[in-house]
């Protein structure tokens, strides 16, 4: 095989960077709102969430290893697992600032209500190192999905490949990165933003409808 | 094959397309809004405009290429369709077509040196048509434009036919917003030039007809 045209991997398309959807709609139960109008809310919240991504590093699998030495020379053996990890992603923003609205108001379900600094004890103003009994019943649900199409498949009038599936679970917002307000700039502003996940499940969907 | 007179194929097919046998439509996105979109739109649909030359749409398409042990294969990753079309407009001499630079300059500058305290207002990042502050001419965007290339055989109809023309193609450009006014030339005594001027539009995607009936 002296060739890239007797190599049958090259026979298929590669894979693109741009033929993924994120989904944030299973970040939240509807068991973690009080009331159906609020998960109603949430929920289109996050649609437009998954409407406004732009970017996102997904996949990373590593392991710790350790040296061990005899007799003058080393091998490495491979301890443990790393689990956890971040999810980046930037944002689209719209000129009513839609994008950030929606990421303060998850910020204050995992992080800090903004006005806790002023709170005088009250319910609403809490923060969440305080009271992880909310989090902690619904860990479950805090599932980001991004999906990855075959790039060979991409009309939409038929049931479009998702080759695979990246699912997060446990995941909390952890911060927002600043953005740069400016007269000397004509750039469209997008917000970037940090999510942290307890594990990653990596699956293929061959054969399934759009979800 | 000794003569174009012999070869029947040539001499059978239809003539070359002329390149100044088209005209240019344009379709507002707001059907009230004002300003040049609604006086192009108008002017286009009943034939008062002239645009004397235009571009054509044509796309791209990006390519990755892969290596494998000294050889390489391509493969097709991205198609663009999105360009920018730019036309050419006469300046004419008469009064209401002075509206023209009124409304293709897009700003009544006039209010920007009368000293009120004003924010001066942005057209051009609206995706409505504003509805106050009538001499601020509304963001110049359009639904469509299409650019129909006329069959010359059937440029005039005749009897009940005479304000129907056919297209042999249309070319329809989406989402355009105008990106550039200029004039081509200045003002001089010394020239015996016309004024014209230079509209560029920007459009995502385009789109082709062919054998398209037109009714004015």
């Amino acid at each position: 095989m002296e060739s890239i045209w007797n190599n049958t991997f090259y026979n298929t398309a590669p894979a693109l960077s741009w033929t993924y959807k994120v989904d944030f709609t299973n970040l939240f139960g509807k068991s973690f709102f009080e009331s159906q109008k609020v998960y109603t809310d949430y929920n289109n919240y996050l649609k437009i969430l998954g409407q406004a991504v732009v970017s996102v590093n997904v996949g990373q699998r590593e392991s710790e290893a350790v040296d061990v030495n005899y007799g003058g020379v080393t091998f490495k053996k491979i301890t443990r697992a790393n689990n956890t990890g971040n999810l980046d992603f930037t944002f689209n923003e719209d000129n009513r600032y839609t994008v950030t609205t929606i990421l303060q108001k998850i910020y204050e379900i995992f992080s800090m209500k903004q006005y806790y600094p002023e709170s005088v004890g009250e319910e609403n103003d809490f923060h969440p190192y305080n009271d992880q009994s909310k989090l902690i019943k619904n860990a479950a649900s805090r599932l980001i999905i991004v999906r990855c199409y075959n790039s060979g498949n991409l009309d939409t009038q038929k049931s479009q490949t998702i080759t695979k599936e990246y699912k997060f679970y446990g995941c909390q917002l952890q911060g927002m990165d600043d953005f740069e307000l400016s007269y000397d700039s004509a750039e469209a502003i997008t917000r970037s933003a940090s999510f942290l996940y307890d594990y990653m499940i990596v699956e293929d969907h061959d054969s399934a409808a759009e979800g | 094959m000794d003569s174009i007179f012999t070869n029947t194929n040539v001499f059978n097919l239809s003539d070359p397309m002329g390149t100044w046998l088209f005209d240019v439509q344009f379709f507002n996105v707001n059907p009230t809004a004002g300003g040049l979109n609604k006086f192009l739109t108008e002017k286009s649909t009943n034939g008062d405009l002239v645009v004397t030359s235009c571009t054509l749409p044509g796309h791209e398409t990006e390519i990755v290429t892969r290596n494998y042990f000294g050889s390489e294969k391509s493969y097709p990753i991205l198609r663009k369709y999105g360009g920018d079309c730019e036309m050419r407009f006469d300046i004419r001499a008469e009064n209401d077509d002075n509206a023209t630079l009124y409304r293709i300059t897009q700003v009544n500058t006039r209010k920007l040196v009368d000293g009120a305290d004003r924010i001066i207002y942005h057209p051009e990042v609206e995706l409505r048509a504003p509805d106050q502050y009538a001499e601020i001419v509304p963001m110049a965007r359009f639904q469509k434009v299409t650019i129909g290339l006329i069959n010359k055989t059937k440029m005039y109809g005749s009897g009940d036919d005479a304000t129907q023309k056919k297209y042999h193609s249309q070319y329809d450009l989406h989402n355009c917003i105008v990106t550039s006014f200029k004039f081509d030339n200045g003002l001089d005594y010394n020239s015996e030039d016309k004024l014209t001027c230079s509209l560029t539009l920007h459009y995502d995607i385009w789109s082709y007809h062919s054998d398209v009936d037109v009714t004015e």
